[in-house]
């Protein structure tokens, strides 16, 4: 009777142990990392709401990943993507409401222009006050870095650029174009700029992305441009 | 910013516990002498292995977070403690500290080493003693139950103790960027748990391994309370986010926000709303105004009268507000006492014109003390609103009793009027 009871014991408490790792590690664990992420969809949610453009970072974030997987890009990489995708603007938060929402962008002057150059440098600042963003403060610090670099940057360039930074520029450039000036034209800038301003290999994943039949359906813009 | 001098003196205070317990270890040393029975194999082999377990999820949880690793170092210390062996406990506990620090490759400085270490020795040390104590000598707890529970009883008090010291009566606010108290003492006792379990398993001796089998599920329900606590904390890292976002785009609105959250909570519980709950409304509270960052900053701070047009422009940041905290599901509930913080009891609020019961409580509470500091202001002249003169305490409190019944609740306003009364000025 006594060796029963201990047999079941020790199985009983096995079983609870064994049922609370699988648990987690199939189910929780993924469902944790979602909320994390989605609680920074907030960000882009707020930024969105002061530039007008609606929408745009869920799209940007699908093309990224997709570019990404095809640059098989590491799992870290691609969340590491996701995060900065959403908070990438968060330095533009700097730059008046006026200009940002009043004035189409081909009528800033100068001045305009350069203070909203600096959303990058901002937003890289706001981000590296949380230690666990440190990496994606860089992403977003580079997230407008030329890839064959300007003589007066401080920015890295080149293979030094991070890869999240590159993929982010060349899709968010994408996105942009595709909004104001249609796809065709948007596909033309990206060629026309491909090893100048973005790097040639993520412009051809992002263009075989974009052409491929399978993906292209769940890649459409979930909003109206 | 705050973080800093909080970290500072938490610091602070653990220098004082490693202090105690170096004075512990060298009294212990000088009474007992070193010790020459290591008692078996099993003890030791026990403690790698408790170290082991304990050591790899919470390396991952808290890789930005020392303080945590001190009490994952009193399973190792305890295991070791428990032949009342002081220097060994402390000796033992600095070296995991060490390993935990290389671990996450983070810079450590000799008095932060010591100082984690001395903490879980010091636990381990006295309550050991209490175990020593009530098995020799006093015949009135002898079974192994009762040493278990007096264990437990003397672990929890002196965790407490520490706690409360090296972790000051903390704010807990969000806009420190803490995670939720609950969690934290939670967490704590399934530590604390796994501690005591190897401990009785050792002192118990007859059935010394029936306990172990009971370590599994403890600490796989620890591990999954800690990543539920971590991932509150990453949650709360969305809305440090926003915040930041706030405070850059408009800084005078970053101290109204830290006011009206501190007395937005106090009021919550004052009406009957529970801990949990209360921190909910204080996250809503931080982030009430975040549409305000699609609002024309021109606007907001003109000095004068503005006009209709303007008005309702400056109106939609409720409606705005509610949509961006809409995004995240966790935050659903916040998105609505946002969207509702304007309206107003007899119905001509805005965006949606509730009235009455209709219109969360929470909303009600944030549209109380909204009112309040905005009338009020902080010490300093930059606080004050550009568009209506400051006032003092007991005119804005006047001032809310006058709207009490048309513009606000009035259960809220007499609560928010004890709050008020018992504060200290923040």
């Amino acid at each position: 009777m006594n060796e029963l009871v201990v047999m079941l014991f020790t199985f009983g408490c096995a079983a609870v142990t064994l049922a609370a790792i699988i648990w987690v590690l199939l189910f929780q664990h993924s469902r944790f990392e979602k909320k994390y992420r989605a609680s920074l969809a907030t960000v882009s949610a707020a930024v969105e709401a002061r530039t007008g453009a609606k929408g745009h970072s869920d799209w940007i974030r699908k093309l990224s990943d997709q570019v990404a997987r095809s640059l098989k890009c590491s799992k870290h990489q691609r969340k590491c993507i996701e995060i900065a995708v959403y908070v990438r603007e968060i330095g533009l938060v700097t730059v008046p409401y006026k200009q940002l929402r009043g004035k189409p962008r081909n009528q800033w002057t100068v001045e305009e222009w350069k203070v909203f150059d600096r959303h990058p440098e901002v937003g890289a600042s706001m981000l590296s006050l949380v230690p666990a963003l440190e990496r994606v403060a860089h992403v977003v610090r580079c997230h407008h870095a030329p890839y064959s670099g300007t003589p007066q940057s401080y920015l890295p360039a080149g293979a030094e650029l991070p890869i999240e930074s590159r993929i982010i520029s060349t899709v968010n450039e994408y996105v942009e174009r595709y909004c104001s000036q249609g796809s065709v034209l948007a596909r033309d800038v990206l060629i026309e700029q491909r090893g100048t301003k973005f790097d040639p290999k993520v412009v051809d994943a992002l263009l075989s992305v974009l052409t491929s039949p399978g993906v292209k359906r769940r890649l459409e813009p979930t909003f109206k441009p | 910013m705050a973080g800093r001098r909080m970290r500072t003196k938490a610091e602070i205070s653990e220098l004082g516990w490693s202090g105690i317990a170096v004075a512990a270890v060298a009294l212990s040393a000088l009474l007992f002498g070193l010790p020459t029975d290591w008692g078996n194999a099993h003890t030791a082999l026990f403690a790698v292995g408790c170290m082991a377990v304990a050591f790899s999820p919470r390396m991952q949880m808290w890789p930005s977070w020392p303080h945590f690793h001190s009490a994952t170092l009193a399973v190792a210390a305890i295991t070791v403690g428990v032949q009342f062996v002081a220097p060994f406990a402390f000796a033992s506990a600095l070296c995991g500290t060490l390993i935990g620090f290389l671990v996450i490759r983070r810079k450590v400085s000799f008095i932060e080493l010591v100082s984690s270490a001395a903490g879980p020795t010091l636990k381990s040390v006295l309550c050991t003693a209490v175990f020593v104590l009530t098995s020799d000598g006093s015949s009135t707890a002898s079974s192994p139950v009762t040493q278990s529970l007096l264990f437990l009883v003397a672990w929890h008090t002196i965790s407490a103790i520490q706690n409360s010291l090296v972790h000051p009566p903390v704010s807990r606010s969000l806009a420190d960027g803490r995670i939720a108290g609950f969690t934290v003492s939670l967490l704590d006792f399934s530590s604390n748990l796994t501690a005591a379990v190897p401990l009785s398993a050792i002192v118990t001796e007859q059935s010394w391994f029936y306990p172990i089998y009971l370590l599994g599920p403890i600490l796989s329900i620890y591990w999954v309370t800690a990543m539920e606590a971590s991932s509150e904390r990453k949650l709360s890292e969305g809305v440090l986010m926003l915040h930041r976002m706030m405070q850059t785009s408009n800084p005078k609105s970053m101290r109204h926000m830290k006011r009206v959250a501190e007395y937005g909570r106090q009021t919550a519980i004052k009406l009957g709303i529970s801990e949990g709950d209360a921190d909910l409304v204080e996250v809503a509270a931080i982030v009430h105004d975040i549409g305000k960052v699609a609002v024309d900053e021109d606007i907001l701070d003109f000095p004068g009268r503005i006009s209709q047009e303007e008005m309702d422009h400056v109106r939609t940041h409720a409606a705005i507000g509610g949509e961006i905290l809409g995004t995240v599901p966790a935050y659903h509930h916040v998105a609505t006492w946002v969207r509702h913080h304007h309206e107003r009891v007899d119905g001509t609020g805005y965006p949606d014109s509730l009235a009455g019961e209709a219109i969360p409580l929470e909303s009600r509470i944030i549209a109380v003390v909204d009112a309040y500091d905005a009338m009020v202001g902080g010490p300093d002249a930059d606080d004050w609103r550009s568009y209506q003169p400051r006032r003092t305490t007991d005119e804005a409190i006047g001032e809310l009793w006058r709207c009490a019944g048309s513009q606000f609740d009035e259960t809220v306003v007499a609560a928010f009027t004890e709050t008020i009364k018992e504060a200290k000025p923040i």
